[in-house]
């Protein structure tokens, strides 16, 4: 019944991991720019933080891999994303718990680019 | 290793109890009179439901105490009590929920059997827990208890009280590789 109800409704629930958001100055959908990097957060499990460009300035570390996520540490995706209407450029951060393969969603920021972009330059 | 200490249990659940079961009396008593009959249904649901928030409160404020000198990587909440891991040296600490008055020290070397059980029946779990064996006991620490029904496995809550039951069991291994 569980699989038959998510074979009707997955596409509607897409889950936000994947789903690029709304521009916060005329609300269309932003288009996600460039391939995301992997980051490891000072998080643990579903542990909650007031997200900030500031705290995922301090707290990210690059990594290359999922394979490098230890067990119960969140990671996050880092991308920019452009707005097709209006040409702003935003940073998205989208946390996740890795478990067994299975990536479930945790905290999401989206923020101006030029707050988050110094960390698209971090290397490993 | 002692889980449970009667008095103090029989002294909350009774309690709840007994609270509960006066309440009804109460509502029944009062069966003609609307108001009072609905505050004591009212007074039911706030007994259910503020009870395990006390206790809770009540471990956690206990468990501070009592942890204060153990140096700890890592501390976790479960279901069933409080842990605090310290795998440099090759130990752990828990102070139950149904017995806060001791921290209770486990040497991680003794342990054997360590495993993650995901409780699933069918396409389900109604409970989740990382399990380990001391002393020829078997010992659960829960991370998941549904108490009603069963949540799917691929709901956000199970996968991420697998991963808390992954990472009990991998600061145990990582304690005994120490030794």
């Amino acid at each position: 019944m569980l699989e038959l109800l998510d074979y009707l409704l997955g596409g509607l629930l897409q889950k936000e991991l994947v789903k690029p958001p709304h521009c916060k100055a005329c609300h269309a959908r932003t288009t996600l720019t460039g391939k995301p990097r992997l980051f490891l957060l000072p998080l643990w499990q579903d542990q909650a933080e007031d997200l900030s460009a500031e705290f995922y300035l301090r707290g990210c570390r690059p990594i290359s891999g999922l394979e490098q996520i230890p067990t119960g540490q969140q990671a996050c995706r880092v991308w920019a994303a452009e707005c097709p209407r209006c040409g702003e450029r935003w940073m998205v951060a989208q946390n996740f718990l890795l478990v067994r393969g299975e990536e479930v969603p945790e905290g999401r920021l989206i923020c101006p680019y030029r707050e988050l972009s110094p960390l698209l330059a971090r290397m490993e | 290793m002692k889980k449970t200490d009667v008095r103090y249990a029989a002294a909350w659940y009774g309690g709840e109890v007994l609270l509960i079961l006066a309440l009804l009396v109460f509502g029944v008593w009062n069966a003609k009179n609307g108001l009072m009959s609905g505050l004591s249904a009212l007074g039911i649901v706030a007994v259910g439901v503020a009870t395990p928030i006390l206790m809770n409160k009540q471990l956690d404020k206990k468990a501070a105490e009592l942890a204060k000198n153990f140096p700890h990587k890592l501390r976790f909440t479960t279901h069933n009590g409080i842990f605090y891991f310290d795998p440099a040296q090759s130990r752990a600490a828990v102070v139950w929920k149904l017995n806060p008055f001791e921290l209770q020290t486990i040497d991680l070397a003794q342990v054997t059997g360590v495993r993650t059980c995901d409780g699933r029946q069918f396409r389900g779990t109604s409970r989740v827990w990382a399990e380990f064996v001391l002393d020829g006991k078997k010992i659960k620490v829960t991370t998941l208890q549904v108490s009603r029904g069963q949540l799917g496995m691929k709901d956000p809550r199970v996968l991420e009280a697998i991963s808390k039951a992954d990472q009990i069991c991998e600061m145990i291994r990582a304690g005994q590789r120490v030794r």
